[in-house]
């Protein structure tokens, strides 16, 4: 079974599927904070668009991104997806 | 002396909590930033300088600190690692456990730089920091093991994304070889600080972050540091494999005269050095159970697996684990079936054991049945023959619960063997009192690095292997300040990089990032990468000798408190007489054993290299002061343990 998410984010007049591969996604939680640190200059959890978890008892992993995603507004590239150390996220 | 500008990396705040009357308060990191960052470094400075000399492990007023680095939090590629500091239950001098998950980080993003635990609970709590801090009851998790602790305290908080670590029933019983278990599989092992936490009757640290952290350097700046890091880990040639697989398939990359397995190997407590290679392939099926992979925060490689056996009379054990220790578990009981040696580290991560120290006590037991000293009837009628993982996993429950024969084991092997006697000591492989499992005939600077290691018996104050794995060898001379030769299984240029080595591991431990990113098992940032990250994050300018003198002063920290707290002189870092007697009889080093002088000779330099004595191998007044430590020189001074020179 594919464990692929994907996102569908607009901003402005801009939208941009995110795709995550889950099987490859490590939960190293990067990405969110590399989003955090584009919201606020800062790296936290609660700043960034990016939620990520694993479950300890049945190895599955969640991935979300909320609505508070504006597609790295501002930034050269999307720096959830350049920052990513496993090639798990694509921003297209 | 200094007195550091941090400008990032900090939240400004340590935590400060007593179980004995509930009281929870904060104190300002400013203070102690005249000399030291965070880590593990200020930690052993506040054990050194807030606690008796005389109060031991037990006592309510010791000091239990938890210490993520300066660059928790941050992106930094591997900054996830915490270290865990007291007094050590083994030896009684320092206490150290490091271990990586998620938990400092988020301790960072709750706003505080430490958490210190002193203090004892009438009743077991655990303690629940997120935006207040409260001392929870834990009587519905006293008694479980870590995974249902894990399970069910977070369904109590009904916090599902806290992060947390916690103790099993090892550390309640107060066995000596009990670890902290965090995310479910990440250990801070050896110490005994699973102990610690059970005599404070803590079970648990649950965690929930909802600050921030800040870097010094200007967006754009740090970015490009990023960028510039991470390329590095693109290129490097053991990313993918250690991503997809483990360390152990990375270190697999290496052909086998690289001298990588053959001279990690200890075998039937240490009678010989050498596994075959057939039974090391055999259990690397280990593989089939690993159903999907994690990664500590920012690590790029991703070292911690989520397994589930699947077959077998075994069938669904589950966990987390990060594999590698296991090798020398399984090598020292001569287990190679592969589904027995998952089943052997799941078991020790939810019983709350630590693999090192519980395997090294059983491991001694065994080799007594073999020899006679003991029967069936001494061991609760069990028959002790090596590779028989059954028999191993009876006796690691027995020993978390202390039940029967386990009770015997659980202060550890050295405390075993006393009350044995028949000469049984003489294989109770320990340094300073805490058993140790690591090899020590075939390496030199590994033996060097772990005899010396001021924790007792562990490889992680300076262990260095083979060329193209661990140490300075890797990276040009530049990059290192210093030009040597090396042959791992000779004597010479071993303590000039054994010092490096436990050099680098005091700025990571202050730093929080994983030694796999750069000094050990071959990674690929050199130190001129730590000290970048060091500046940006902090805003500090620190030269590379800035960088250097700063873990010096950590490691004469270390040093202090074993100084203070124990009578240890040279004689207790010299390894156990059988691996200068008994030489290896198998494999590729067969007759290969350590030299007494020329170990003697290479202590001597490493004592040199430190500033240390080298008759007595204590600190002089001289090394501490020219480390602007006299204060810590007065400390010892009292002792009467301070050589004047």
């Amino acid at each position: 079974m594919s464990n692929i998410r994907k996102f569908k984010k607009k901003h402005n007049d801009k939208t941009v599927e995110i795709v995550v591969d889950l099987d490859i996604c490590h939960s190293c939680h990067r990405c969110e904070l590399m989003c955090s640190y584009h919201h606020s200059g800062s790296f936290s959890h609660s700043a960034s668009s990016i939620k990520t978890r694993i479950n300890n008892f049945t190895g599955e992993n969640s991935y979300q991104i909320l609505d508070s995603c504006d597609l790295c507004n501002g930034e050269e590239e999307y720096l959830c997806a350049k920052f990513c150390p496993y090639g798990a996220l694509f921003a297209s | 002396m200094t007195n550091y500008q941090i400008k990032g990396g900090i939240t400004g705040k340590i935590l400060r909590v007593n179980l004995s009357d509930g009281k929870i308060w904060t104190e300002d990191t400013e203070k102690y930033l005249d000399r030291f960052l965070c880590g593990r470094t200020l930690a052993s400075y506040i054990l050194l300088t807030q606690m008796d000399p005389k109060t031991k492990w037990s006592d309510p007023e010791n000091l239990l600190i938890f210490s993520p680095g300066i660059f928790n939090g941050t992106a930094v590629p591997g900054a996830s690692r915490t270290s865990i500091d007291s007094i050590n239950v083994f030896t009684n001098g320092k206490g150290s456990a490091n271990f990586g998950g998620n938990v400092g980080s988020e301790l960072k993003m709750a706003g505080y730089d430490m958490l210190i635990v002193t203090g004892q609970s009438e009743k077991p709590v655990y303690l629940w920091i997120h935006d207040k801090v409260e001392i929870k009851d834990a009587s519905s998790v006293w008694g479980q093991g870590t995974l249902d602790t894990d399970r069910i305290t977070r369904n109590e908080i009904g916090v599902t994304d806290a992060e947390m670590l916690c103790i099993g029933p090892a550390g309640e019983n107060l066995v000596k070889a009990a670890c902290i278990v965090g995310n479910c599989g990440k250990v801070a092992g050896g110490s005994g600080l699973g102990c610690v936490m059970g005599a404070k009757r803590l079970k648990a640290v649950v965690v929930k972050g909802n600050g921030s952290v800040n870097v010094a350097a200007p967006k754009e700046i740090f970015l490009d540091a990023l960028e510039r890091i991470m390329d590095k880990f693109s290129k490097h040639a053991a990313t993918k494999v250690w991503q997809e697989g483990t360390l152990v398939e990375a270190v697999e990359l290496y052909p086998e005269e690289e001298l990588n397995w053959a001279v990690r190997t200890i075998v039937r407590n240490g009678q010989d050095a050498y596994w075959p290679i057939e039974k090391r392939k055999n259990i690397l099926k280990v593989e089939k159970y690993r159903k999907k992979k994690w990664a500590c925060s920012s690590c790029p490689f991703g070292g911690l697996t989520f397994n589930h056996i699947d077959e077998g009379k075994y069938e669904g054990s589950t966990g987390n684990c990060f594999w590698i220790n296991s090798l020398w578990w399984n090598e020292r009981l001569d287990i190679d079936d592969p589904q027995m040696a998952m089943k052997y580290h799941l078991l020790l991560n939810d019983l709350g054991l630590d693999g090192d120290n519980a395997t090294g006590v059983i491991s001694w037991l065994f080799e007594c049945f073999e020899k006679g000293m003991v029967s069936p009837e001494d061991v609760d009628g069990l028959n002790l023959e090596w590779g028989d993982g059954d028999t191993v996993f009876d006796l690691a429950r027995k020993l978390a619960y202390r039940e029967g024969i386990g009770d015997f084991l659980a202060d550890g092997a050295v405390s075993a063997s006393r009350k044995l006697g028949k000469g049984s000591e003489k294989f109770a492989i320990h340094m300073k009192g805490q058993d140790s499992i690591d090899p020590y005939r075939v390496r030199k600077g590994w033996a060097l690095a772990v005899a010396t290691s001021p924790v007792g018996g562990r490889h992680l104050r300076g262990g260095i292997g083979s060329k193209e794995l661990f140490g300075p060898l890797r990276f040009t001379e530049a990059e290192v300040g210093f030009s040597v030769k090396f042959d791992p299984t000779k004597y010479e240029y071993q303590a000039e990089c054994v010092v490096w080595q436990l050099l680098m591991k005091e700025i990571e431990d202050t730093t929080g990032l994983c030694m796999y990113m750069g000094s050990y098992d071959g990674g690929p940032l050199s130190p001129k990468d730590y000290l970048e990250l060091i500046n940006l994050v902090t805003g500090l300018d620190w030269s590379m000798e800035e960088m250097m003198n700063f873990a010096r002063r950590g490691v004469q920290l270390e040093k202090a408190f074993n100084t203070v707290r124990t009578e240890f002189t040279r004689e207790d870092d010299l390894p156990n007489d059988r691996f200068f007697d008994e030489p290896i009889k198998s494999g590729p080093f067969v007759g290969e054993k350590l030299d007494r002088d020329k170990f003697n000779w290479m202590l001597s330099k490493y004592y040199e290299l430190l500033g240390w004595d080298q008759k007595s191998g204590l600190q002089t007044h001289s090394c501490l002061e020219s480390e602007g430590l006299e204060d810590i020189a007065e400390i010892i001074k009292k002792t009467g343990r301070l050589v004047e020179k």
